[in-house]
């Protein structure tokens, strides 16, 4: 079957505004400035885009978001334009349903954009607590008893440690690898190398989580241009295709994730707080795409803390459930390793701006696979996979990208 | 510190009320037998609307544990690190508290705990845990 190409999805342009300290401006010039980044790295004519995707902001959010930065964009036909509201799980999640709207006919070219100012806006040592206050995990069973972001992953860790014997020097390598590829990346705001030692003498969070196990925070805006492939070969850039997609939410309370309260049976049975429901959509994506994990040249894995990343490892099914440990030693997720990871430097070296934190990881996959990524390139750069995740791994989008 | 204090809704209050009177009770489906929690309106396992509230042992099974260094949001407002634990109740149910007590940071995945009740504010008990230390 020879496949129509004003229906198949690929993305034609890739942006992104420096991140870091960004002390002089705003969430909505930040997502201005991505767009505008994106659209110029496409070539493409802003008239003919014709979806729009934001994830809101923590900072100047608004219940209609899409429609404030379509303002600011002046985009004014959307056939296609929503506020997604899956936090860290953003990205993939849009790039899928920017997918759907190219193969039906629906929509020329989307934009996927975001930003924010998380480290500016918000005064040092308030985060957690404006996290918290923010609402996202249960208010009345969880935070009452002192629980946090790092403290909730801290859970996930250390049953992933009790049931495996997974070790903080294991989740450390994850740390020591972004820092690596993040000194060969300029734009990036943590660049000295660290090592195993450094991470596990960095005062401790949560246990088992010292902080160089958590992500950054920080100021900064990413943006992704899906078009179809008809219209990107009139573009300059080589389209990178979407060759597959998935997703998949559980909950985000804990005790329901633990005993996968309400799931059928057949995934009860194989699914709790260690053994995530991405496993269904990395079922999906690499079906999609018709791929193995053993094709895989570059993953970006979503890395709010080491343990994040650490879980995919497995659920992906780049090693068998309990090995991430193992598999994360000796290099093999660093640039000359079987599998290097966030090449960028992830969130972990790089940075993470909120909900946009997981664009970055789908503009570096972009990048390498276009081979522009100098000395972090990784060669013969064929098949990416880009993750997102939120919400203590128990929400997942997925997307497996090729030349 | 940002206090976080449970707000008891239509369909928790009996729970945080029975905290405040010292007896731990969840929701019992009268269909499927499990036990449900937090409190909800139809049974998460099953879609029964036969719930009834029912006196739980109070005895669980330490799931997963973490040392919180910072517990900005903890309605008891420690003073220092908090024992954060998700506790696997003797009737089924996950559900996050705290170890309080002697040897509370030590305790490990896999410990036997106990319910008791603190106190928070004039309004909202909190039900967290003890170490069960096995008799020799």
């Amino acid at each position: 079957m020879t496949l129509d190409p004003s229906r198949v999805a690929v993305i034609a342009g890739v942006g992104e505004t420096p991140v870091g300290r960004l002390p002089d401006t705003n969430s909505i010039e930040l997502h201005v400035q991505a767009a505008k980044a994106a659209i110029d790295d496409a070539g493409i004519d802003k008239g003919l885009i014709d979806g729009l995707l934001t994830s809101g902001a923590f900072l100047d959010d608004n219940i209609r978001h899409h429609i404030i930065i379509a303002e600011n964009l002046g985009i004014y036909r959307k056939t296609l334009c929503d506020t997604l509201r899956t936090g860290g799980q953003s990205w993939c999640h849009g790039l899928q349903m920017a997918q759907w709207a190219i193969q039906a006919g629906r929509c020329r070219a989307v934009l996927l954009v975001g930003g924010d100012t998380l480290l500016s806006s918000i005064p040092t040592g308030k985060g957690l607590g404006a996290y918290t206050d923010y609402g996202a995990h249960s208010m009345e069973f969880e935070t009452p008893f002192g629980v946090h972001v790092p403290g909730f992953y801290a859970l996930l860790a250390a049953r992933h440690m009790h049931e495996f014997g997974t070790t903080s020097e294991q989740l450390a390598a994850i740390a020591v690898a972004c820092r690596k590829h993040a000194s060969l990346n300029p734009a990036a705001q943590k660049r000295d190398p660290i090592t195993i030692e450094d991470v596990l003498a960095s005062r401790m969070v949560a246990t088992p989580l010292h902080l160089l196990d958590c992500s950054l925070i920080s100021d900064g805006g990413h943006a992704v241009l899906v078009t179809s492939l008809e219209v990107a070969r009139d573009l300059k850039p080589t389209p990178i295709r979407l060759a597959g997609l998935g997703q998949a939410q559980s909950y985000y309370h804990m005790g329901h994730l633990a005993k996968a309260v309400g799931a059928p049976p057949e995934i009860a049975r194989t699914h709790d707080l260690t053994h995530t429901v991405q496993t269904l959509a990395a079922e999906q994506a690499f079906g999609e795409a018709g791929v193995t994990p053993a094709d895989v040249d570059v993953a970006e894995l979503y890395d709010s803390f080491t343990i994040t990343a650490l879980l995919q490892l497995e659920d992906l099914g780049f090693c068998k459930k309990g090995e991430a440990g193992a598999f994360a030693e000796g290099g093999r997720l660093e640039l000359g390793g079987g599998l290097p990871i966030n090449t960028h430097g992830g969130m972990l070296s790089y940075a993470h701006p909120g909900a946009t934190g997981g664009m970055a990881h789908i503009v570096e996959a972009v990048r390498q696979l276009r081979g522009e990524c100098g000395p972090r390139q990784v060669a013969d750069c064929e098949v990416a996979v880009a993750t997102n995740v939120s919400a203590v791994s128990s929400t997942h989008s997925v997307a497996v990208l090729t030349r | 510190m940002s206090r976080t204090f449970p707000r008891p809704t239509k369909i928790s209050a009996p729970f945080w009320a029975a905290c405040h009177d010292r007896v731990f009770q969840m929701q019992r489906c009268g269909a499927c037998t499990r036990f449900v929690w937090f409190p909800m309106y139809i049974c998460p396992h099953c879609a029964s609307t036969d719930l009834h509230w029912t006196a739980l042992s109070g005895d669980g099974t330490v799931y997963s544990r973490s040392l919180v260094i910072d517990p900005v949001s903890a309605a008891s407002a420690p003073p220092g690190p908090l024992l954060v634990a998700l506790i696997e109740l003797d009737e089924g149910p996950v559900m996050m508290s705290n170890v309080i007590g002697d040897g509370a940071e030590d305790v490990a995945i896999g410990d036997r705990v106990r319910v008791v009740f603190q106190q928070v504010s004039d309004d909202v008990t909190l039900p967290v845990f003890e170490r069960v230390i096995a008799e020799a």
